[in-house]
C-alpha cells in the first residue's frame, strides 16, 4: 500500500511540468518571487549527521512546500508539514517527530538586476504541538550577469512547552554566492552564521557553517543540493549536514 | 561583531551594487526606439519588454546577451519559455519585440 501511494505521488511529479522559481540556495532565499498565477511544489530533505558530543547522531528532516506566485511582487507558501527522523544520543530515543506547519510570505521591493541592490521582507509562522514560532527576514541580492550573491539577516523567535512558556531567540545571517556555467548547471557556496538568545537572555557563542553548492536544472526539473560544515566546534550542531530542496511547478 | 559584519556585507552590495545598467538588458532610449519602429513597438511596449525581461527571466536563469541569438530564432525562444515564466500574450510580445529591436542594435 505504502509502495503504491509512494509511486503515485513520484509518476505525479515526474508528470508535472516544471521550472519557474529554480533555487539557486538551500539555505539562502532569493529575492525573486514566483510569477502570478505560478503553483510549485518544493521538497525539502536536510541531513545532518555527527554532533562534537555526540559521534553517533543522525537526523533527516523534510518539508513540503506549496508555494503560490499572488501578485508580481509578493508570493506565500503554505509548509504543508515539517518532519523528521531522528537518532542518536543527544536527539534522545530513535524516532519520527512532526514540527509543525508554516505560513510564508515574501514580498519584493527592489530588483536585483536593475536597482542597485534587490531587496525583498520575508515572514514566516510556524505552528506546532506546544510550538510556536516567528521567522523574520530581510532578503538582499545582487546579480552580476551569471553571478548572483544574496544574503538573508534573519531574526527567529520560538515558544513551546506547556503554555509556551519556554522561549528562545535566534540571530541568523546566510550569504550565499552562485555562477550559472550554463542555463543546466549553477556552481556556489553557502555560509550560515547563527547566535542563539536562549530565554532571550544572554547570548550563546556564534555557530559558523560553510560549504559548496549546486543545482541542476533538467528540461522540466531542477534539484539544489548544499553541503555544509561546522567550522565552530558547537556542541548541539550538527558537524555535517546536507541539504537537497527540488521544486515542480504547475 | 554582528553589526560591523551585517555594515560591511551591506556595503559590498552598495558598492557593487552601483554599476551601470546591464548590458544585456540596455534602457529604452531615444535610439532604441527609433529602432523599435522596425518590429511596431513603441515606447510603453519596450519599456513593458525590458521590465518582463528584467524581472521574470533572472527567476530562471542569468540574462543572456542577445546579440548572441540569431533573431529569427528569438520568437520561438520567448514563446518556449513563456508557459515556465507564466507571460500573459501581450507580456510575451512585449518581450520579443524589445529582444528583437535590442538584438537588431
Amino acid at each position: 500500500m505504502l509502495r503504491k501511494a509512494l509511486a503515485l505521488v513520484l509518476s505525479l511529479f515526474l508528470a508535472i511540468p516544471a521550472f519557474a522559481g529554480a533555487r539557486r540556495f538551500t539555505y539562502v532565499y532569493e529575492v525573486t518571487t514566483s510569477p502570478p498565477g505560478d503553483v510549485e511544489i518544493e521538497n525539502w530533505v536536510t541531513w545532518k549527521t555527527r554532533r562534537p558530543n555526540d559521534h553517533g547522531f543522525n537526523q533527516v528532516e523534510f518539508r513540503h512546500e506549496l508555494e503560490f506566485g499572488i501578485t508580481e511582487k509578493f508570493q506565500a507558501a503554505v509548509y504543508l508539514v515539517d518532519w523528521n527522523y531522528h537518532r542518536g544520543v543527544s536527539a534522545g530515543e530513535r524516532g519520527f517527530t512532526l514540527s509543525g506547519s508554516a505560513l510564508e510570505l515574501i514580498y519584493n521591493f527592489t530588483n536585483p538586476v536593475d536597482d542597485p541592490i534587490g531587496f525583498s521582507v520575508y515572514q514566516e509562522f510556524q505552528g506546532g504541538y506546544r510550538r510556536f514560532e516567528s521567522e523574520s527576514k530581510l532578503l538582499a541580492q545582487k546579480n552580476f550577469g551569471k553571478f548572483v550573491t544574496a544574503y538573508n539577516a534573519t531574526l527567529e523567535a520560538e515558544w513551546e512547552g506547556e503554555g509556551l512558556s519556554e522561549r528562545q531567540g535566534e540571530f541568523q545571517q546566510s550569504l550565499g554566492l552562485s555562477y550559472e556555467i550554463s542555463p543546466h548547471l549553477l556552481l556556489g557556496a553557502e555560509f550560515v552564521h547563527e547566535i542563539a538568545f536562549p530565554d532571550w537572555a544572554e547570548a550563546e557563542p556564534g555557530k559558523f557553517f560553510a560549504g559548496p553548492n549546486f543545482s541542476i536544472r533538467h528540461r522540466e526539473s531542477w534539484v539544489t543540493l548544499t553541503a555544509l560544515a561546522q567550522i565552530t566546534r558547537a556542541g548541539d550542531e550538527p558537524d555535517f549536514q546536507l541539504r537537497s530542496v527540488f521544486g515542480f511547478s504547475f | 561583531m554582528k553589526l560591523p559584519a551585517i555594515v560591511l556585507i551591506l556595503s559590498g552590495f552598495v558598492v557593487v551594487g552601483c554599476q551601470s545598467t546591464p548590458p544585456s538588458a540596455p534602457p529604452v532610449t531615444q535610439s532604441l526606439i527609433r529602432a523599435g519602429v522596425r518590429e511596431k513597438a513603441d515606447g510603453p511596449t519596450l519599456a513593458e519588454g525590458r521590465k518582463v525581461f528584467v524581472s521574470r527571466c533572472i527567476v530562471c536563469h542569468a540574462l543572456p546577451d542577445i546579440g548572441l541569438y540569431n533573431a529569427a530564432r528569438l520568437p520561438g525562444i520567448v514563446g518556449w519559455m513563456s508557459g515556465r515564466a507564466h507571460l500573459n500574450p501581450e507580456q510575451k510580445e512585449a518581450l520579443t519585440k524589445y529582444l528583437l529591436t535590442v538584438r537588431s542594435q
